[in-house]
Parts: C-alpha cells; sequence; structure tokens
C-alpha cells in the first residue's frame, strides 16, 4: 500500500489543498481513495473563491451561498467551477452558428419572418406557435423544427388555432399550455392547450379563478405548475394595464390559483421574461407606461416554497437590455441576449449577458463567432448542447435563425454526460465538394458551346415530362455510382483508410442525391425564391456551380453540373486508389502532372512505380520545394553567425532565432543551410510546407515592422532579426534541426498558422500588462519571444498548407542537412512547389 | 526552574535528550511539560514517533529555533484561508534541501508533525507533497506514490473529460 493513502483523511485534505484545480483534476484520476478526496466540494469551493476572488469577496455574498448547494449534490462545487472557468476564462466555450434553413430544402418548408411567436421544445424538435408579421397581421401556423435533420416543417394541426401572437406557450407532461396572446384585431385569449403528438389544438376546461387575458407578460414552469406573471391586459374602459399579479395553474387538476405573495414585490410591467434556475424562478427585464417611459433590467426571483418575491442585488456589469430580450438558464447561469436597448430606447442589443445565480454577479459574455443581428422578441430553446435563437424583430421581423453551440466540456459540466450526437452535419462544418478552379476552368471550356447555343432553354420544370426524364437520368447516375461502388473491394486493398473514405463517400453521396432528387421534382423557381433569403452569408450552396455566362443565368438543366460534381469527385476517389495497368500509368501521371503543374524532374524513381494516383501524390520526393511563390534574395550554406549577401539582406543567425540558437546550435552535427525567400505584394500568400517535418515548437517574437524589400535591407543592418516574425522548430527524419521563420514587413504584420490560432502578430496594443515589456520594446526588439513547445509535436507534410501572410514579406528556411545542393540561386524567381535544392 | 534540557522516549524505546526550547515548539510536548511540572526526570513517553523520525524534526527544529512563533500567523491563516489563494512554494532554502528525502520518511515526518503539533513543520510537509503532486499526469502520481491503479476505464474517460475542462492553456 502507499504511504500517501496512510495519511489520515483530515492531513490529505489539507495537501490537497494546495493544489490548483488541474492538479486536484489530475490526483482524482489515480485511484479511488484520492479521487473521493479530492471531488470534495469546500476544496472546490475554496478553489472557486481564490479564482474569482473579487465577486466572492463581499461577505455578504459570501454568507448568501448556502451550503445547501453542496448537500444537495456532492459535487456541486466541483461543477460549477468548471462552469465558471470556461465561461470566464476559456474561449470557444460558446460560439454563435447560423443554422443554414437550406436544409429545408430536403423536403421541409419554410418559417416566414416573425416576433412575438413561441417556442417550445418537445424531444429533439422545438415547436413554433403563430407570431405576427405586423401588428395587424398574426399567424396561425404550428411549424416543427427538427433538431437531429435540421427540418422545419409545417405540422397539420387538427382543431382552429386562431392567429395569435405575444402569448406565451410551456410544455407540461407532453403537453402545451398556451395562454395569453392577442389576434391584432379584437380577440383575446386564455388558455389553449396542444399536443404535439396528434397535433390537436383544444381548450382545455379550467377551475379556479383564471386570470384576465394578457399579452406581453412571462410564464415559467416549476414542479407541474405553469406561472404566469405582469403583463398588458384591458380594463374595463378599454384602458390598458400593466400588472403585476402572479397565477400559477396546477396542471393535475386543471385548477388556476392566486397566490398571495409577499417580499419584494415587482413593479407592474411587460416584456419580461422568467425561467427556472435550480427550483426559483428568476424574471428578468420588462418594462412599463406609455411608450416604455420606464425599463427594468433587474432580476428577480420568486420562491414558490414560501410565495416570496426577492429582488436580487446583483453586482457586475448589468446587461443594456430590458424588454423582449431572450433570456435562457443553463447550469448556474442565466443568460440574457438581445432585448431593447436601456441606453438607447429605440435600439435592440445583441449583447449575451450571463448572470452567475451564485454570486449574482453580471459579466458580458464572451462568444465566439460574428453576433447575429441585434434583435428582440426572438425565440431561444435548448436542445442538447445548443441555444436556438429562432427570427425576432428589429425594426420589422427578422428571418434568422442563430444557434449558439455550447462546448462539450460546459455541457458536460452542467449535465454531467456527454452532449448527445447530432446526425446532422451544418453546411458550414461539413466538407465541401467544391471545384477546383482548374477543373471548373475545363467544365466551362467543354460545356460552354453547348451553353451558349440558343436553342437550349433552360427547361421549365413543371412540364411533367421532363419530370421523367430527370428520374431516369438520376436513376442511371445512382445505378452507375453503385456499380462503382460495388467495384471497389476494400479487402482487396492492403490500405485501411481506403474503406473509409468510401463510406464517407456512400454518405455523401446518398445526401447529395437524395437532394438533388427533390430540388429536381419541386418547382425550381419557387424552391430557389424560398431559399434564397434565408441563405446567409457565407454558407455556400453547394450543388451550384458557378458559370460565368451573363446570357443564361443558370446552367439548363439538361446537363446536370451538380451530378457531374458528384461524378467526378466520385471518379475521383474510385480512381486514385485503384490499382492502374502500368502501360496506363505514365499517361494518367503525365497528365496529372501537366494539369497541375508537378515538375517531373523532381520524381525520382520512374513513373510506372506507382501503383495508384494516390501514391503518386503522396510521392516520396527527397527534396525541398519553395513553401511561397517567392524571390529567392539568398541562399546557401551557412558557415559563420553573420550571414551576409552582396545584394541581399544580411542578419545574424543568433539574433533571428532568438536564445534558442545556442541549445539549437549544440545539436546541429552536419552542415546548416538557409535560404531567404522575399514575397512581393503580388505573390501567392500561403505558406506551405516545404518538407515533411514535424514542428515541435514556435517562437513569436514581437518586433518592428520595417519594410524588408532588398532596397531597406541594405540600410538597415541585421533587419530580418529585428522585425516581428514567428519562428517554427522542428526536425526532419534523419536530416536533424529544421526550422520555417515568416518574417513581419511594413504594413504585414499580420500572419496565422493554421495549427496555432494563439499566434496573434501586429496587434496595435502590444499586452501593456505583459511583465516582460521591457524585453519586447526598445532596446530588446525583436530578441525576445513568446516561447511555445507544443506537447504532440506537429507533422507538417510536404506541400501541406501551414499559415498566410495577409500581404507581401519573407520566409527564412534555415536547416540541417548532411550535404544539400540548391536547385536555384539568389535573384531566381520560384514558385510554390518549385524544387529549391536536395538532399545529397 | 525547569531543567534545560528534556528526555524522552520513542517508539523503539530509545531515550533522547532534547533542549526545552525545541521541545517547546512542539505544542504536545509543551501542554505535557505544563501538565506534570516538578516531573522533569521522568522521559516522555512518544509511542507514535521513532527515534529516525524524531531525530529528523529535532533537526529542522534546530534550524528554525529563532523564527518568530508560527502560532499567530497560522490562526488568521485559518480564519481567512476561505479568501485566500494557497501558496505552496517553499522559500526556505535550507527547507527545500530537508524535505529532498525518500517519500516514507517524509510521510513519517509529516505524521509526527502532526501527532507533535509542530505548525511550521507539518505545513512544510503538506507543502512538499502538495509540491509532489503538482503538474503530473495520472500516471506519474501513481509512479512517485506507488498508488495502485484502481478505477475503470469509464472513470478514467471521465476524468479525462473533466481535466480537458479544467486543462490552463499555455
Amino acid at each position: 500500500m502507499s504511504e500517501l493513502i496512510n495519511i489520515p483523511s483530515e492531513i490529505l485534505y489539507l495537501i490537497l489543498s494546495f493544489l490548483d484545480a488541474p492538479d486536484l483534476t489530475r490526483a482524482s484520476a489515480t485511484c479511488h481513495h484520492l479521487r473521493k478526496m479530492a471531488i470534495k466540494s469546500w476544496l472546490w469551493k475554496q478553489l472557486c473563491v481564490s479564482q474569482w476572488r473579487d465577486q466572492f469577496s463581499s461577505p455578504i455574498i459570501v454568507n448568501t451561498i448556502r451550503d445547501s448547494y453542496a448537500t444537495l449534490d456532492v459535487d456541486f462545487w466541483r461543477r460549477y467551477y468548471i462552469q465558471k472557468y470556461l465561461l470566464d476564462l476559456r474561449q470557444g466555450t460558446l460560439t454563435w452558428t447560423p443554422v443554414s434553413l437550406n436544409q429545408a430544402a430536403a423536403g421541409g418548408s419554410r418559417l416566414s419572418p416573425r416576433f412575438a411567436h413561441s417556442g417550445t421544445v418537445f424531444g429533439d424538435r422545438i415547436i413554433y406557435i403563430g407570431g405576427q408579421l405586423t401588428s395587424k397581421h398574426r399567424h396561425n401556423d404550428i411549424f416543427q423544427y427538427d433538431t437531429l435533420k435540421g427540418k422545419i416543417s409545417l405540422s397539420r394541426v387538427r382543431g382552429n388555432p386562431p392567429n395569435i401572437s405575444k402569448h406565451t406557450a410551456a410544455i407540461i407532461g407532453g403537453i402545451i399550455y398556451v395562454f395569453g396572446g392577442y389576434d391584432g384585431l379584437s380577440a383575446r385569449y386564455e388558455l389553449f392547450s396542444y399536443d404535439p403528438v396528434d397535433n390537436q389544438w383544444s381548450t382545455p376546461k379550467t377551475f379556479g379563478e383564471c386570470p384576465t387575458s394578457r399579452s406581453n407578460h412571462c410564464c415559467a414552469v416549476l414542479g407541474g405548475k405553469m406561472y404566469i406573471f405582469g403583463g398588458l391586459y384591458r380594463g374595463q374602459e378599454e384602458e390598458l394595464i400593466d400588472s403585476n399579479d402572479l397565477y400559477y395553474l396546477d396542471t393535475d387538476t386543471m385548477t388556476w390559483h392566486r397566490p398571495t405573495v409577499r417580499g419584494d414585490i415587482p413593479e407592474p410591467r411587460c416584456g419580461q421574461k422568467m425561467v427556472t434556475v435550480d427550483n426559483e424562478i428568476y424574471m428578468f427585464g420588462g418594462g412599463n407606461g406609455d411608450s416604455w417611459s420606464k425599463k427594468f433590467n433587474d432580476v428577480h426571483v420568486f420562491h414558490t416554497h414560501t410565495n416570496t418575491w426577492e429582488k436580487l442585488i446583483t453586482r457586475g456589469q448589468p446587461p443594456d437590455s430590458t424588454t423582449f430580450a431572450s433570456v435562457w438558464s443553463f447550469g448556474r447561469f442565466l443568460f440574457v441576449f438581445g432585448g431593447g436597448r436601456l441606453s438607447d430606447t429605440t435600439a435592440v442589443s445583441n449583447d449575451l449577458f450571463a448572470l452567475d445565480t451564485v454570486t449574482r454577479h453580471w459579466n458580458r459574455q464572451k462568444v465566439e463567432g460574428d453576433p447575429p443581428t441585434p434583435r428582440d422578441d426572438s425565440t431561444t430553446n435548448i436542445v442538447g448542447d445548443t441555444v436556438y435563437l429562432m427570427h425576432g424583430y428589429k425594426s420589422g421581423p427578422i428571418d434568422e435563425f442563430w444557434s449558439i453551440r455550447m462546448s462539450g466540456n460546459f455541457y458536460r459540466s452542467v449535465c454531467g454526460r456527454d452532449p448527445p450526437k447530432k446526425t446532422l452535419r451544418e453546411h458550414t462544418n461539413s466538407p465541401m465538394l467544391t471545384f477546383s478552379p482548374v477543373l471548373r476552368n475545363i467544365g466551362i471550356k467543354l460545356f460552354s458551346p453547348l451553353l451558349s447555343r440558343k436553342d437550349v432553354q433552360p427547361i421549365n420544370t413543371t412540364h411533367p415530362d421532363l419530370h421523367q426524364t430527370h428520374l431516369l437520368l438520376h436513376l442511371f447516375f445512382t445505378c452507375l455510382l453503385c456499380l462503382f461502388l460495388g467495384f471497389s473491394d476494400p479487402s482487396q486493398s492492403p490500405d485501411d483508410n481506403l474503406f473509409h473514405i468510401q463510406s464517407d463517400s456512400c454518405l455523401q453521396l446518398a445526401r447529395e442525391i437524395t437532394v438533388l432528387t427533390t430540388i429536381g421534382y419541386g418547382d425550381r423557381t419557387s424552391i430557389t425564391s424560398n431559399i434564397a433569403p434565408a441563405n446567409p452569408k457565407g454558407v455556400q450552396r453547394r450543388w451550384r456551380i458557378p458559370i460565368r455566362i451573363p446570357s443564361i443565368r443558370k446552367p439548363p438543366q439538361l446537363v446536370r453540373w451538380d451530378l457531374l460534381g458528384v461524378f467526378l469527385s466520385f471518379l475521383w476517389g474510385a480512381v486514385n486508389s485503384r490499382t492502374l495497368p502500368p502501360f496506363f500509368r505514365v499517361w494518367v501521371y503525365r497528365a496529372w502532372a501537366y494539369l497541375f503543374k508537378v515538375n517531373l524532374d523532381e520524381v525520382p524513381i520512374p513513373l510506372e512505380e506507382f501503383n495508384t494516383l494516390r501514391d503518386f501524390f503522396s510521392r516520396p520526393i527527397k527534396q525541398g520545394c519553395s513553401p511561397v511563390d517567392a524571390k529567392v534574395v539568398s541562399c546557401g550554406e551557412v558557415t559563420q553567425d553573420l550571414v551576409t549577401e552582396v545584394k541581399g539582406i544580411s542578419y545574424s543567425i543568433s539574433g533571428f532565432l532568438g536564445k534558442d540558437w545556442e541549445t539549437i546550435k549544440a545539436g546541429i552535427n552536419s552542415k546548416l543551410y538557409h535560404c531567404v525567400l522575399y514575397l512581393a505584394p503580388g505573390d501567392y500568400h500561403r505558406i506551405h510546407s516545404p518538407e515533411q517535418w514535424l514542428i515541435t515548437g514556435r517562437r513569436h517574437f514581437p518586433g518592428t515592422l520595417f519594410p524588408i524589400a532588398p532596397s531597406v535591407g541594405r540600410l538597415i543592418p541585421n533587419l530580418l532579426a529585428l522585425n516581428e516574425r514567428v519562428a517554427l522548430l522542428g526536425s526532419r527524419p534523419d536530416q536533424g534541426f529544421y526550422s520555417l521563420t515568416a518574417v513581419g514587413a511594413y504594413n504585414v504584420g499580420s500572419m496565422s498558422f493554421k495549427f496555432d490560432p494563439a499566434i496573434r502578430t501586429n496587434a496595435v496594443v502590444r499586452d501593456w500588462r505583459n511583465p516582460n515589456l521591457r524585453y519586447f520594446s526598445m532596446r530588446g526588439v525583436g530578441t525576445y519571444a513568446y516561447r511555445m513547445d507544443y506537447s504532440h509535436p506537429i507533422k507538417a507534410d510536404k506541400g501541406e498548407e501551414i499559415g498566410l501572410f495577409n500581404l507581401g514579406s519573407t520566409v527564412v528556411l534555415i536547416f540541417e542537412s548532411r550535404d544539400f545542393e540548391f536547385a536555384v540561386k539568389t535573384g531566381d524567381k520560384v514558385r510554390m512547389g518549385q524544387l529549391l535544392g536536395k538532399d545529397l | 526552574m525547569a531543567s534545560e534540557s528534556i528526555s524522552v522516549t520513542t517508539s523503539d524505546d530509545q531515550t533522547i535528550q532534547l533542549s526545552r526550547k525545541h521541545a517547546q515548539m512542539s505544542q504536545t510536548i509543551n501542554s505535557m511539560l505544563e501538565d506534570s511540572v516538578g516531573a522533569d526526570q521522568e522521559a516522555i513517553p512518544l509511542p507514535n514517533v521513532s527515534s529516525e523520525v524524531l531525530k529528523k524534526v529535532i533537526d529542522w527544529c534546530t534550524h528554525h529555533e529563532n523564527d518568530p512563533a508560527p502560532v499567530e500567523k497560522v490562526k488568521k491563516l485559518n480564519k481567512k484561508r476561505e479568501y485566500k489563494a494557497k501558496n505552496s512554494t517553499i522559500s526556505d532554502e535550507w527547507d527545500k534541501n530537508f524535505v529532498n528525502a525518500e517519500l516514507r520518511v517524509i510521510v513519517d515526518i509529516l505524521l509526527a508533525a502532526n501527532y507533535l503539533d509542530v505548525k511550521g513543520l507539518f505545513e512544510l510537509m503538506c507543502k512538499h507533497i502538495a509540491n509532489e503532486l503538482k503538474g503530473k499526469t495520472p500516471d506519474q502520481i501513481r509512479e512517485r506514490f506507488g498508488i495502485q491503479d484502481d478505477l475503470t476505464e469509464e472513470d478514467k474517460a471521465a476524468m479525462r473529460k473533466a481535466w480537458g475542462a479544467t486543462k490552463n492553456d499555455s
């Protein structure tokens, strides 16, 4: 047995209390005993308090944090710590994601622009009821959004739902209860019920004192009871009255109750929202008076067991939104998005705020991604790890459907389990089947004579015969593709990857065919007009090929461009993994080389030796190719620290690579070479990996940004070692040290690297809070670096894109090799992928 | 007038002499002395502490005999524990060498310090063990402390995920 376990628990707790969160978590993963100790609530509570000392500092706050939290849930403080940590200090916990309604094309309908509707979660679906387009035009339709399929469909409702908006809806026991609302003309409503399984709309019979019909009220569900608070109703003389009364409907007995409430009863208001957090009802916002003379951004809590209202004393930055905000709760946090601004009564907000219900501290919540259009009167619903934000109002109804993705860790810390897996892949995330520019050009060249023929008219798809033709075409292609699938037998290939590739393309194929078939059948014009506005910017439609022929907007449907795309890309997959007959190989590879300008001189072995096209792609070239399109400023062997070139740039290697040079130098046991490549502003600006190598670390040297053109280089000695740069350090198999450094220049500070989003170059404000600032300014400029060593070295394959400059600049390669012969000389222009030289 | 040296009997039946000043750094011995005024000649039995460990404790006491009494400080710490981040760095160079010992010895000293109620030493040992736990993967901790792995794969998977959530970004 271990000595550590023999230590009495109380001492072990003391020891554990010295650890921070990651260490505590790791310690808890060693054995049962430690695990039991390390998840102890007070350890984590102490961590919370020390991490967010400002929020916990007030004794009032600490006293009000009842330990009942921990008695109900032993794991409470640990989970709370993780939630708070993720929201406060981690990036990427919440991400704005537009929900593409393009999927509606796959057999769904579209939700027209609307606001003041209601959304209720039923299983994986969200049921949207009513809403309004204008004050007189209100909807009576019920839609359901299937979050798994990403499809909106119109429910066929039995019964007669009225035109209704500004109502509330809540689901209790599988039945949606709709209360209040107004049709914009005369009718006001009380209670309806809707059964989402039978699609039955009905008016239930209730007992007790039913609240006056109202609108802009709010509701929340707790323990089988639907609570209704506030809202606007018409008095006896048709005057509008803001209310602050609270009712609840007990759905077991279908009886209305009006409890006698005590405490800080909120002012009469409407446009507020209520949500349930931990058996208490939180109410946020609202306003009252003529033209919203009074607006609130306060939070009230209703304790249902004592029927008491409590006005929360919150701290931090309260949200700048009041009426008709979107409010939801997740874990211990209350989120408020959008709503009418408090500061500017005419504007609506698109900020997200989070209230920590434990410390009662408001925070402006960071969310990744671009925020959506400001709005109010929207609906928010949480299904799985996603918050769906449907439509809303911004000086008119809008029809943008957004969602906030919560990270898996955050979801897990709240729900204690993994987020549900989605079968749906969003358009933005799924790999696109796109054409390379080369292929597209070939396509245009091949088919443009056909397209420009006057007798081929765009097809009117409403013609029944053409439907038949389409069907036949589809069937034909489907069969063809299936044949291909049948032909390529994965078991014959020793390559394991092959199977995955094919099953993947099968899936894609199936999806493609479904989409296409549906489109082929629908009324094309109506579908396109339906889809177009719902297509948020940045989401590409996959099956359309842009063809720049002004006279014909759409390609004639006889040539199924879309299917051609599927077909070609499929052919691609099928061909490139098949063993080609030897006599055929040379020609295929030559053609390939011609198309993509592969320099066949670089290929060290005869073309016939490659079994498949795929082997040819990843041909083992032993030589280095250029990472960018550039001009060679200087290249050769490095014999001394200071590298000088007559015409080009001089710099000292030790200054250039900084402090690490000492250690690197000690490890070098063969010759060292360097190559400086200057990118003119017109050159291709992506950086590709010149070799197959392992990137083990990066050094980001903040520095000056002088122009790097050779003319300036002559004026400022050691210029390269002064400018801001990012050095990637690593090694090549059996050749040793390898480094690629991207140097920023005047106008060109910004570089980005695919695998390391943490690099932020050319920041105007250069971390003034950085304690080491003095190293990064004045005399130390360009000498000190932010260090980062990757725990898992990043494998960069030859030709793989690793980063990009946003304008011209310089790439410096410094590497070790036993013997390297440069194929280029100073002053040469090189293209990306062109041979730079080879190891002898 | 009490004599300048006090004898104690350890668990392995050895009688060890230690100065009154050192003995008073241990709250346990101190209270025993106060309880038995006049019975100075008798050796105080310490059945939980071996002579080897006691010598180590005396070493520490000798080095720290001139430190200000930690009692006040510790009391304050306890009161404010909730609001203060705990710092486990060991500042004293001598202490760093002192804790550089076998784990078994460390734990024994820790237990002895707890029994004898030597505040400074106890805290030092706690800090040291906490430092040993820091920055290590579960496997490394198991190896270092010889802990047997009795968690199922599911437990570990859950832990790994939790760890992912609290992992610090560099």
